[in-house]
């Protein structure tokens, strides 16, 4: 019967469609150089483990494991961690349920995700925070022909609750003394998504403009309008495309993109750039908790050090302190996270954490299980 | 099917009755038998099973629903703020049905008046060597997947959006839908989110409209022109008449895909829940409910997610509501054409 | 509906009829050409799109005053009608130009055998190179598996029902495959993250991407599969019956054969729709960067989603790949629509 062997074509293709795609994993193999001996993980380069971690969360630290796990991957062959930029709201919860073996997170744990955390790694186990990067959040803008901006807290709370609707509204020009601004409106791009960027930009709104910010300092507000998207790409992406937008992002995001980002005028009074130094001077002045076994840092918003770029944060790894999936591997990862991972950063526009923290999170890291 | 084959065997069953309902043989002869009964087992098997699971799943998105339902702080059908992990939770689907509502029906107006004119021009105006090949073109509009109209909406149609916006809300901005204040316009809006999915359901209305008129007899359309009516006297009179349900079905099954549609929108529209009708306006958003669960489930905490859930079924319940409508229509019509 | 009735067309018989002769239109557009072209030269007027706009209008205003001072009301709104229907036309094949188009020009700068072959891992922020082979492993994977569940259980179900099926159980069936064919993708998606990916802490799986795929392909199949085997004459049963064949070989040997190309169709259809929904998929398999051929455990890339990703990650190089798959999902699709046309042709019952 014709029809049958129609049926029958169709079925050998499908079958051999399967058969052509079993062959080969389509790696891009960046030829590890010369580790591991075949045949065994014992004699396998220090720092080294096999087999493979995925994980999500925080937009924030994406590009950094992005590059990180590409040269870690190059350096241990049969290592690899795959990480998603999902929103660090999503990292926690995806640890919490198990769809991650690590999270990445810019905003500390709540109580219910603390929970989670901890009924997933175990009974006597709990959920812990290493911090593996520090970074810098900057208002990036899209405004044709305006190449220099400064922008105080007060300012950047008076444009996110649409109370400046202008650019060339009084209290911006302020800010720029001689600078000529267009007389376009505002559009004002925040995230979707639960977001530790959005806590960390809130916290320095509120810290700098404490009476007038009325939003709050969480991972989601209820904003007053403005666009909004999902995860630091997309919110870069609406304002790449908006004429008279600005947003709050990652400082990778932006220098990945070519975006303009406004100086941020901090306690002090000094208009800063934002770069690895001026973020290392103002997480020099954070706290750090330890009272819940791990590493907790509060940045200092408020920080009144002049060369100090307030809006820096550092991100962290969310795992188990025991009873992790492949502990070997992710205890060799964030070591080289830690370690040789830095080197990076730079480059990248993160910057590296300050040194009593990073030796700090180096122990804690030492300790996984 | 061939697992039946032990059963070939002529094994006379006692004959008549049986309770597998299968009355269908035109002839008693042979009588029932073995393979009969197993083969009618195992399709009725596969019958029941579908219900049971589908009852199943219902059953479970029902019981996963109703405790975020209630745990709400605040009226879940009112309410248009979506923060359903905070505490207390306050979450509610008035913004996110209205925004569904509102990107379906603006799509469904820009595509509706054009899918009938293709399906008029495919039926009474081309050649039809020609009309069924518009139709074959229209129907590729059909295939291509949601996830590349909504990539071409993202790096086509928003980038080059503004000018158009700013032509309407500097000429037709005394209407409210494209009033724009003192705010700016950007290509995420609603209206390009709206004919993203105008562009997506025209072939939808376009292929089933066009089928209900070259239902249409003959003998009607040259009934009319033989009177000397004109082409539009002739739609009007003889074509228009008899094809109204099948064509408002049409509409309404293009609406229930509109309705349905996550990706193209979650791509294309800036999420922000809102009840606005200003369609152009930057600083007001608007979200559907299926691109809020795209957006949301992956941060979702456990009530979150129950209230993910809540909203779905509401999405069901409203397109279930849709379609049901519209094959009511076409089978009503249906049997109005065959009577007639 | 009140019929209308044939005096209602009967002055058409009266007036003068047409006038406005194809050489006559042709100088009315010329004109209209001219007189925007200069409108547009000496007024504020200008940009392409507002003179094709601009011109539009103007031609249907023009030639609408002039047909219904020539030929009266009726011609003038017959010849508007026209206008509408052809220009509707344009607007339908604009998009689909504009959306093909776009797609193969943006997509097949990146789409060569490095990008069919390789996956994204290793591949940093910055780097160029990297593929979709992963995500068309997964594809097919899932879809294989969806259509190995849906296929022999919708024509079961497809069987029951024409066949066997009488009574409220029947009725049920068809009532719970009518309800299942308004499933919005995104709810079938998020049914099964809540029941087996994070109800059963099973995680993100191909397999259970193919689950939801299922739920959105089994009604199709159903209907399909249907609406063909009732197409089937009676006479061929009966002969069937005539020779002493039992009903279930009538069903195997004569009925299901003989529906096969439409049913066929119907499952190529199917499988053209699940193959590029991407919502379920999201909440299902998610995505990652590398291979993994094994669909029972782990995450899964399947084109869809790797279009959707990279679109999200709003750089040029992740455009260009989420352009590069997303040629490579629609030359997919299409192949799978024309195989199915082409098969309908063949097709002896639905010509019949």
């Amino acid at each position: 019967m014709k029809l049958t062997r129609t049926g029958q074509l169709a079925g050998l293709a499908v079958v051999g469609a399967l058969a052509l795609t079993a062959c080969g994993s389509g790696d891009n193999t960046t030829t590890p150089k010369a580790t591991g001996t075949a045949g065994g993980t014992g004699a396998a380069t220090t720092g080294c483990a096999t087999g493979s971690l995925s994980a999500q969360g925080s937009t924030f630290q994406g590009n950094a494991e992005l590059q990180w796990s590409k040269d870690f991957a190059a350096k241990c062959a049969g290592a690899q961690v795959a990480y998603q930029g999902t929103g660090s709201g999503a990292g926690k919860t995806a640890f919490g349920n198990g769809t991650a073996d690590f999270g990445g997170t810019d905003s500390l744990p709540k109580d219910p995700e603390q929970a989670a955390a901890d009924t997933r790694c175990g009974a006597g186990n709990k959920g812990i925070v290493t911090p593996v990067v520090a970074g810098a959040v900057v208002l990036t803008y899209n405004l044709p022909g305006v190449d220099k901006l400064v922008l105080s807290a007060k300012t950047a709370a008076g444009i996110f609750q649409g109370t400046i609707k202008q650019w060339d509204a009084a209290e911006i020009k302020a800010d720029n003394a001689g600078a000529t601004l267009p007389s376009i409106p505002i559009v004002t791009v925040h995230r979707s998504d639960k977001s530790g960027t959005t806590k960390i930009f809130s916290s320095w709104v509120k810290a700098g403009d404490g009476a007038d910010w009325k939003l709050g300092a969480e991972e989601t507000l209820t904003w007053p309008g403005g666009q909004s998207a999902k995860g630091s790409d997309g919110v870069t992406t609406a304002v790449s495309q908006s004429k008279g937008g600005i947003t709050y992002t990652e400082l990778s995001f932006a220098k990945q993109r070519n975006l303009k980002f406004a100086d941020i005028k901090n306690a002090s009074g000094a208009a800063v750039a934002a770069s690895g130094t001026s973020v290392s001077a103002a997480l020099a002045s954070a706290k750090v908790d330890t009272s819940k076994g791990d590493l907790r840092i509060t940045p200092d918003y408020a920080t009144t050090a002049a060369a100090a770029y307030p809006l820096s944060a550092p991100s962290y790894a969310l795992t188990c302190n025991k009873g992790n999936k492949n502990a070997a591997l992710l205890k060799a990862y964030l070591t080289y996270v830690l370690g040789d991972g830095k080197a990076v950063l730079d480059g990248l526009g993160y910057a590296p954490l300050p040194d009593v923290i990073a030796t700090q999170a180096a122990a804690q890291v030492a300790t996984l299980a | 099917m061939e697992t039946n084959a032990r059963a070939t065997g002529p094994a006379p069953i006692g004959a008549s009755r049986s309770d597998d309902g299968s009355t269908g043989s035109a002839i008693s002869g042979p009588g029932r038998r073995v393979g009969d009964r197993v083969f009618a087992g195992v399709t009725s098997g596969a019958g029941m099973f579908v219900l049971v699971i589908i009852v199943a799943i219902a059953v479970f998105l029902v019981r996963k629903a109703a405790p975020a339902v209630r745990a709400d702080s605040t009226n879940f059908f009112t309410t248009k703020l979506w923060q359903p992990d905070n505490v207390p939770p306050v979450f509610g689907i008035a913004a996110l049905v209205f925004g569904t509502l509102l990107s379906s029906v603006i799509a469904l107006l820009v595509a509706g008046p054009i899918a009938i004119g293709i399906a008029l021009y495919i039926s009474d105006y081309a050649p039809r060597r020609l009309g069924t090949f518009v139709g074959y073109l229209v129907d590729l509009l059909a295939a291509v997947p949601s996830v590349v109209y909504g990539l071409w909406g993202l790096l086509f149609l928003v980038p080059h959006a503004d000018k158009f916006q700013q032509f309407l809300a500097d000429h037709v901005g005394f209407i409210p839908l494209f009033d724009l204040g003192k705010n700016g316009v950007v290509g995420r809006s609603v209206l390009i989110a709206s004919l993203v999915l105008s562009i997506m359901i025209l072939p939808i209305v376009a292929a089933i409209s066009r089928e209900v008129f070259l239902q249409v007899p003959a003998e009607n359309r040259e009934a009319a022109l033989a009177l000397g009516a004109t082409k539009l006297e002739m739609i009007r009179l003889a074509v228009l008449p008899y094809s109204r349900s099948g064509v408002t079905g049409a509409l309404m099954l293009g609406l229930g895909r509109a309705l349905g549609e996550t990706i193209a929108v979650a791509l294309v529209l800036s999420l922000a829940p809102t009840t606005s009708f200003h369609i152009i306006d930057a600083n007001i958003g608007g979200t559907t409910i299926a691109a809020n669960i795209a957006a949301q489930y992956q941060a979702a905490e456990p009530l979150g997610q129950q209230a993910l859930i809540a909203s779905g079924l509401v999405l069901f319940v409203i397109t279930f509501a849709v379609n049901g409508l519209a094959r009511y229509v076409v089978s009503r019509g249906g049997r109005r054409m065959a009577s007639a | 509906m009140s019929a209308p009735t044939i005096e209602a067309v009967q002055p058409a018989l009266s007036t003068g009829g047409e006038r406005l002769t194809r050489p006559f239109r042709l100088g009315i557009l010329t004109g209209t050409v001219l007189v925007s072209l200069l409108l547009f030269a000496v007024t504020s007027l200008q940009g392409r799109a507002d003179f094709l706009v601009f011109l539009v209008i103007a031609y249907a205003i023009v030639q609408t005053v002039v047909s219904f001072a020539l030929e009266g009301r009726r011609y003038a709104a017959d010849r508007l009608l026209s206008l509408g229907v052809h220009l509707s036309l344009l607007a339908a094949l604009v998009p689909l130009v504009a959306v093909l188009g776009y797609t193969v020009i943006k997509g097949v700068n990146k789409l060569d055998v490095s990008f069919l072959t390789h996956n994204l891992t290793g591949i940093g922020p910055l780097d160029t190179n990297g593929g979709e082979y992963h995500a068309i492993v997964g594809t097919l994977e899932m879809v294989f598996m969806a259509i190995v569940i849906a296929v022999p259980l919708g024509l079961l179900v497809a069987v029951y029902i024409t066949e066997y099926g009488r009574g409220w159980l029947a009725g049920s069936v068809r009532f719970v495959i009518d309800v299942m064919t308004g499933i919005p993708s995104i709810v079938a998606g998020l049914f099964v993250f809540a029941f087996l990916v994070i109800g059963l802490k099973q995680g993100y799986s191909g397999f259970a991407a193919a689950l939801s795929l299922t739920i959105l392909m089994l009604p199709v199949v159903v209907r399909s599969s249907e609406e063909m085997i009732k197409l089937v004459p009676a006479e061929l049963r009966e002969a069937s019956y005539a020779l002493g064949i039992p009903k279930w070989k009538t069903i195997v040997r004569i009925v299901l054969p003989a529906a096969s190309a439409g049913i066929t169709t119907g499952v190529m259809i199917a499988i053209a729709r699940v193959t590029g929904e991407t919502a379920p998929l999201l909440l299902t398999a998610f995505v990652t960067p590398s291979t993994n051929t094994n669909p029972f455990q782990g995450k899964q890339t399947a084109i869809p989603t790797f279009i959707f990703d990279q679109a999200g990650q709003g750089q040029q190089i992740t455009y260009d790949r989420a352009w590069a798959a997303a040629l490579t999902l629609i030359i997919i699709v299409l192949a799978l629509y024309v195989g199915a046309r082409l098969l309908t042709r063949r097709n002896s019952l639905a010509r019949r």
